[in-house]
């Protein structure tokens, strides 16, 4: 069935662009799976070469949508970019920037700044567990996250050698 | 403490602070900044992650999941859509239901984008080009289910390009149940809203009003 190699030729893609603009993996997997519910119901079959730039594209759009439908403070608390014109931004350039933060995390230093990057983007833990895990305050949790913040600043605006 | 500080406090627990402590801190340049790079370290970890956990395993079971129920839950979709077709809105007032059925009056506005669906949903191929399909992907309808009528017109004026202005301070307590077509303008779409009792909603320049 072709829409069966449509699904496990762009998932990746999908998911991932999902994740990034919605940060939660549960809604990443929703955002695609109604997009092929949708396909499937209404029996729409996309033309090859078409295919990849309208599956992306409606990831996008119920992503916008779903960031639209909440509330401030809901939006806040997922850390969802707060312009949504700049959240079309081109998708070129964003994945440039993810890059440059992902390899500017692996060399944060002390270790400590990167752990606490790690912790609170990755495992979800927040400033408050890890300053009480550490035994330190938390302005002090919040000191290394500045630095932590402004060296992945410096990454993010430092070109991309070629 | 210093405003940075207190933007990542504030993080902590965005629920506790109003919109009017919120638009302040990130009216602020630096700590507007500081959110931004956060929202972006957050993607650039999300991304790492879909590329490890994403598995070949993981499309399996996520293709089984869009496969196997799907027969059954179609029809309880196709009579959701069909009622939600037939313009049947309930709207609620503080717990006091009330049932308003309204029949679409503009057929003759209706039936342009009525034609172009079942075009849609017949053909075998898309086979515009890819700025038409951009406009195809967002879904055309979009039902309100018990949604508060304030958060009703803010969707819809970020899509009119409006600007919200909310008058009547009951619009929260207003729930809409409202199939809405993206395809109609905002005028039909506002004048269907007004069939709602407690519903008056008005168009002045670039604002989209909820008046009292």
């Amino acid at each position: 069935m072709r829409l069966e190699k449509l699904f496990k030729q762009y998932y990746r893609q999908m998911y991932r662009l999902a994740a990034i603009l919605l940060h939660d993996d549960a809604e990443s997997k929703d955002v695609v799976h109604d997009i092929f519910a949708h396909l499937l119901d209404d029996h729409i079959s996309l033309q090859e070469e078409t295919a990849g730039s309208y599956l992306l594209t409606s990831v996008r759009n119920r992503c916008l949508n779903v960031i639209r439908s909440r509330q401030r403070h809901e939006r806040i608390e997922r850390l969802y970019l707060l312009d949504l014109d700049t959240t079309v931004i081109p998708t070129e350039r964003l994945e440039e920037e993810l890059k440059a933060l992902y390899k500017g995390i692996e060399l944060l230093k002390p270790p400590v700044c990167r752990d606490i990057i790690i912790q609170h983007f990755r495992d979800g833990v927040t400033f408050k567990e890890i300053a009480c895990h550490m035994g330190v305050s938390e302005t002090t949790v919040y000191k290394y996250l500045r630095s932590a913040l402004s060296q992945l600043r410096t990454h993010l605006k430092k070109p991309m050698s070629v | 403490m210093n405003k940075t500080d207190r933007l990542l406090q504030m993080l902590e627990q965005p629920q506790l602070y109003t919109a009017e402590e919120w638009q302040e801190i990130l009216a602020d340049d630096e700590c507007r900044e500081l959110y931004t790079l956060m929202s972006k370290t957050q993607s650039a970890i999300d991304a790492a992650r879909a590329d490890e956990e994403v598995t070949d395993e993981m499309i399996d079971t996520e293709w089984k999941r869009l496969t196997k129920p799907h027969s059954s839950l179609f029809t309880s979709h196709f009579s959701l859509y069909k009622i939600a077709a037939m313009f049947v809105g309930v709207l609620m007032l503080s717990g006091i239901a009330f049932a308003a059925i309204h029949i679409v009056s503009q057929r003759a506005g209706g039936e342009d984008s009525h034609g172009d669906k079942s075009m849609i949903g017949s053909q075998t191929t898309i086979t515009q080009p890819v700025p038409e399909i951009l406009q195809d992907s967002i879904p055309q309808s979009r039902l309100f289910e018990n949604v508060p009528l304030d958060e009703v017109v803010k969707e819809m004026a970020l899509y009119y390009n409006k600007v919200v202005d909310i008058q009547n301070e009951q619009a929260h307590e207003l729930r809409l149940y409202y199939k809405w077509d993206r395809k109609d303008d905002i005028r039909s779409v506002v004048g269907d809203l007004n069939h709602f009792d407690h519903v008056n909603l008005a168009i002045e320049d670039d604002r989209l009003i909820v008046k009292p």
